[in-house]
């Protein structure tokens, strides 16, 4: 909650360096932001191949743990999709890369801006860190109307990192280990899915 | 399309070679967080001295949180109907 309020304040203050033009050098600029990319990708991997105790839970995997992240991700790609047939500025398939984010706003914006626009690589990010925020804000509300499977899915792939403390806390310990599961899989498909629907 | 996946894949093999040394996913924390703090400011930037995109700002917002609610409520529709079941399994 702390970093992504944090991470909210740090992209508007941008925003005003950008506006007011205090970094006119857009060229040096671009290449800079090509090696943070690259570089920040190898280091989500690192982050995610080093950490034991989710690829552990893989092995717990059985054919209906397996389905929720498939149906959340289905569900989020197609949810996002139908938003924005409504929504003029985003065309239908840039709606579905949007919603192929799950949450993951630093890997789907970057992989966004670098495939597509400043513009769209924005709106996934505002959209992933809104999807998170919700989640946080709407936990006790998505667990009392809809179930405790239900802030899983919400949560999308933060379930295994920021939002793990408000699944276990609303939708109980022993839904720990499927949102850890469906963490780790929808962490995997986002830069497997994201490219495929803005080709 | 293609440099995305393989720095990607690269991180997770990486990581996953390095996986006994456990201090270092502290340190690979701090690394993540400060380049991605680096690269929003600089989203953040391009986005404020993009003219499409700050001068429709209020309206890219908008855009986002409709597609984030869409998202939302997809994913947590198409779960509704393996809940029960999943509630049984998890133990």
């Amino acid at each position: 909650m702390k970093t992504t309020l944090l991470f909210v304040a740090i992209f508007a203050i941008g925003f005003g360096v950008g506006s007011a033009d205090l970094l006119p050098d857009l060229i040096a600029f671009s290449a800079v932001k090509t090696v943070i990319l690259n570089s920040l990708l190898l280091f989500i991997g690192i982050g995610v191949g080093l950490d034991q105790v989710a690829f552990g839970q893989l092995r717990r995997l059985d054919f209906f743990s397996a389905l929720v992240p498939l149906l959340i991700a289905l569900g989020s790609i197609l949810g996002a999709g139908l938003a924005a047939t409504f929504l003029p500025l985003v065309g239908f398939h840039q709606g579905l890369a949007v919603g192929a984010g799950f949450g993951f706003y630093s890997l789907s914006s970057i992989i966004l801006t670098d495939l597509v626009s400043a513009e769209l690589g924005a709106i996934a990010l505002i959209a992933n860190l809104s999807r998170e925020l919700a989640t946080i804000l709407l936990a006790p509300l998505l667990v009392r109307l809809l179930g405790r499977l239900a802030l899983v899915a919400s949560a999308g792939a933060t379930s295994m990192d920021i939002c793990l403390p408000v699944i276990q806390r609303f939708s109980g310990n022993r839904y720990t280990v499927i949102a850890i599961l469906n963490g780790v899989i929808l962490t995997i498909l986002v830069p497997l899915l994201v490219p495929i629907f803005v080709r | 399309m293609w440099d995305i996946l393989i720095f990607f894949a690269a991180g997770v093999l990486l990581g996953w070679l390095l996986r006994e040394k456990k201090k270092l996913a502290r340190l690979i924390n701090r690394i993540t967080s400060v380049l991605l703090g680096t690269l929003i400011f600089l989203l953040g930037v391009s986005a404020g001295n993009h003219p499409d995109v700050a001068s429709n700002f209020p309206r890219l917002g908008l855009t986002a949180i409709v597609l984030a609610l869409g998202a939302l409520v997809g994913s947590v529709i198409f779960v509704l109907p393996i809940a029960t079941r999943i509630d049984k399994e998890a133990k």
